[in-house]
């Protein structure tokens, strides 16, 4: 597994198309036509079932490097002036 | 820049198994779901100034992972086919090898989709977010987002039961 250096000038891209600014509740309702049926209240066996699949991954213990990976970001910043 | 405060620091360690299964349900590959977040992390962590502390710090991060994943595959694929694309990886989807029998034909019918249905079905059913936030995270219009979730369950549903879409 390749670990790439966290904080490293080669690492990391710039935020290209990524705008964090842009608030991510936009608030506005879409001129198009609604779908006839609301998933979220037709929960069915399917969704019940996508569900499963994917706790199955949120229940995965989390690798190690990702919180070595915070440490070291967060000694960085206090190392700076 | 200044240092998040403690409690953006564990809302960041709180949302890392969300940013995984996300990825690897865009991936379908442990190991690039795993360097996805890493860039996720990373670049979460030099922008934590532009994020509000308030708002839904997880439809933030899934934007930024989002978006990391397509400017990645653009750049290995120079490809404009990227649901194709991304299913050319392997499906090493469920967690232990009974999760992946039973859950077949299920994992199989995602990797089926197109790209853009998944990933709208993975937030708005799976992940309960909003149609608002689902469609910031996917860069489109709300309805664009409703119709991609409808048309992923009727595309999966007929699948798992046998019957043509």
């Amino acid at each position: 597994m390749s670990e790439k250096k966290p904080g490293g000038e080669a690492s990391i891209k710039p935020l290209a198309e990524v705008d964090a600014r842009k608030p991510v509740n936009q608030g506005e309702e879409s001129a198009e036509t609604p779908e006839p049926t609301d998933p979220k209240v037709d929960l069915s066996a399917l969704g019940a079932q996508l569900k499963q699949l994917y706790s199955s991954w949120l229940d995965e213990p989390v690798p190690d490097r990702f919180t070595k990976l915070l440490d070291e970001l967060e000694r960085d910043e206090r190392g700076k002036p | 820049m200044s240092p998040p405060s403690p409690s953006l620091r564990d809302a960041l360690v709180g949302s890392i198994p969300s940013l995984r299964a996300f990825a690897i349900s865009l991936c379908h590959n442990r190991t690039e779901a795993d360097d996805l977040v890493q860039e996720t992390l990373i670049k979460a962590w030099n922008n934590l100034d532009s994020f509000e502390e308030g708002t839904n710090l997880k439809a933030w991060l899934f934007r930024i992972l989002r978006n990391n994943f397509y400017n990645d595959l653009r750049k290995q694929k120079q490809h404009n086919d990227y649901a194709r694309a991304a299913d050319d990886s392997q499906l090493v989807v469920a967690a232990s090898q009974e999760k992946a029998v039973e859950f077949s034909d299920l994992i199989e019918g995602l990797r089926d989709l197109p790209a853009d249905q998944r990933e709208a079905l993975i937030l708005v059913t799976v992940e309960d977010m909003s149609y608002e936030d689902a469609a910031a995270i996917c860069d489109c219009p709300i309805g664009t987002i409703k119709s991609r979730v409808n048309r992923a369950r009727a595309r999966l549903d007929a699948l798992m039961h046998g019957v043509e879409p």
